[in-house]
């Protein structure tokens, strides 16, 4: 069984879809974008042929061909008179946070996925996916661990694996990654007259803050970076 | 012959509209044959309560428009009589049914499992409903030709009718006795009942004409929504 989900009511969808999945009925899946959607009915229905929305000659050659069919981006479907679901299996996946009472009347089920923000035990499950997956594909044997600030649930699963990706990445860098990473944004970034002064506050407000929250103390900060307790206030209230 | 030579109770016992005379505490001294198909779904005091207040004032009788629905049966008017304070006689009159003929529907009907159907469209109802389901079903039912996406559909829009209710009573079984003609020909039924305290009524027009057009018969009622299912099995 599909399970990449602690969410009651994904799994009782998921169920019922299952149930479904040799009848001859037509069902819509909605929701906001990047929820799971497509990920869950092409576990069920490989099978089927899929189509997008967007070209009613493709969707009505699919069902003219087979009795299976998935339609995507059901949002994008111009002429709903034009599509006959009869003695056909249609899954339609529609990007969309309502439907509308005619399209509701065109199916035999209806099902609403929620958004991340109403799936807390879901965004803990997919970013440890997601960071076990980043941790592979960057080469990081170490645990990461994910300050809960970094995680962007705005685009549901796009931004959370896209913060997720990014986080591990920026946790994960050495001295050589960084320098090529300044090395590439200096060099696409060499324009003006004040250069040296703009680009070191890079490199020097990154260097106090993450001193600051160490030591919590200037005086003990300007010993461990070895400057005067003067030139470190004076560049903490400049930087800062 | 003469009048005093014809059979009234005959008259009475086989009239089409159910009739119960009751005596003064409400004990039953009398009902014909259709009160007592009535009696299987309503109950004594029920009625007796009914007769009382459409009672005429003085002896006589009163007859009054009044919607009441049991279950299938459904009727439009009353009328209460009595001549002594011994007994009071309550006449119910059947709303007349819808005629029982219809035309098959387009080729779409499939060899189905209603049950399953069923089960499918509770799982689906209690992904967004608290409603506590209690099932009377028999599992033997045979399979029947339905549409399969129409009849699903129709489940959803009824079982949504109970969505804010407490319980929710669902019962499939084999109707007995009792037969619909479609395209002339004669079809056993099967009878699903949903029932409860109470319902919306939000998509009663949906659900009737969808019935409709799924060759059932519907009866829509203030607590329940009911369908006989012609079982066709060609």
């Amino acid at each position: 069984m599909y399970i990449i989900s602690q969410s009651e009511t994904i799994s009782r969808i998921y169920q019922s879809l299952e149930n479904t999945k040799d009848l001859l009925v037509s069902s819509l899946i909605y929701g906001e974008a990047h929820v799971g959607k497509k990920s869950m009915v092409s576990k069920l229905y490989k099978e089927s042929i899929w189509v997008s929305g967007e070209n009613l000659k493709d969707i009505q050659k699919a069902l003219n061909e087979s009795s299976y069919v998935v339609i995507t981006n059901f949002e994008k479907v111009t002429d709903l008179d034009f599509l006959d679901f009869e003695n056909s299996n249609i899954v339609a996946i529609c990007n969309s946070k309502t439907i509308s009472s005619r399209l509701e009347d065109k199916f035999a089920f209806i099902y609403h996925i929620p958004s991340l923000r109403e799936r807390e035990d879901d965004v803990k499950l997919f970013s440890k996916e997601y960071i076990e997956e980043a941790k592979k594909i960057y080469n990081i044997d170490k645990e990461v661990e994910i300050d809960s600030s970094d995680i962007d649930i705005s685009k549901n699963l796009k931004s959370l694996k896209s913060s997720i990706y990014k986080s591990v990445l920026l946790k994960n860098l050495d001295k050589s990654d960084i320098y090529k990473i300044l090395y590439n944004y200096f060099y696409n970034n060499y324009e003006g007259s004040n250069i040296y002064k703009e680009h070191l506050e890079i490199f020097e407000k990154a260097l106090l803050s993450a001193g600051l929250d160490i030591y919590k103390s200037q005086l003990k900060l300007s010993d461990v970076l070895g400057i005067n307790r003067n030139t470190l206030r004076k560049k903490i209230n400049e930087q800062l | 012959m003469n009048s005093s030579e014809i059979d009234y109770k005959f008259l009475l016992e086989v009239d089409n509209n159910p009739i119960v005379v009751f005596n003064h505490s409400g004990k039953i001294l009398y009902l014909n044959s259709n009160a007592e198909i009535l009696m299987s779904y309503a109950s004594v005091q029920d009625i007796f309560n009914i007769a009382l207040k459409h009672a005429p004032k003085e002896y006589g009788s009163k007859t009054t428009q009044i919607e009441l629905n049991y279950n299938q049966l459904n009727f439009y008017a009353i009328n209460v009589s009595y001549n002594c304070d011994e007994w009071i006689a309550v006449r119910l009159y059947y709303r007349p049914r819808e005629k029982r003929e219809k035309k098959s529907p387009k080729n779409s009907n499939i060899l189905t499992n209603i049950n399953k159907l069923l089960d499918i469209a509770i799982v689906q109802f209690k992904i967004e409903s608290n409603t506590d389901i209690r099932l009377f079903t028999d599992q033997d039912l045979p399979e029947t030709m339905i549409n399969q996406n129409g009849f699903l559909k129709l489940l959803r829009k009824s079982l949504s009718l109970f969505k804010s209710t407490a319980y929710l009573d669902i019962t499939l079984k084999l109707g007995i006795g009792e037969h619909i003609i479609i395209d002339g020909q004669r079809y056993s039924l099967i009878d699903l009942k949903f029932s409860s305290s109470g319902r919306h009524c939000t998509h009663d027009d949906y659900i009737k004409e969808l019935a409709n057009e799924l060759c059932l018969v519907s009866n829509l009622s203030e607590k329940s929504v009911y369908f006989e299912i012609p079982l066709i099995r060609y």
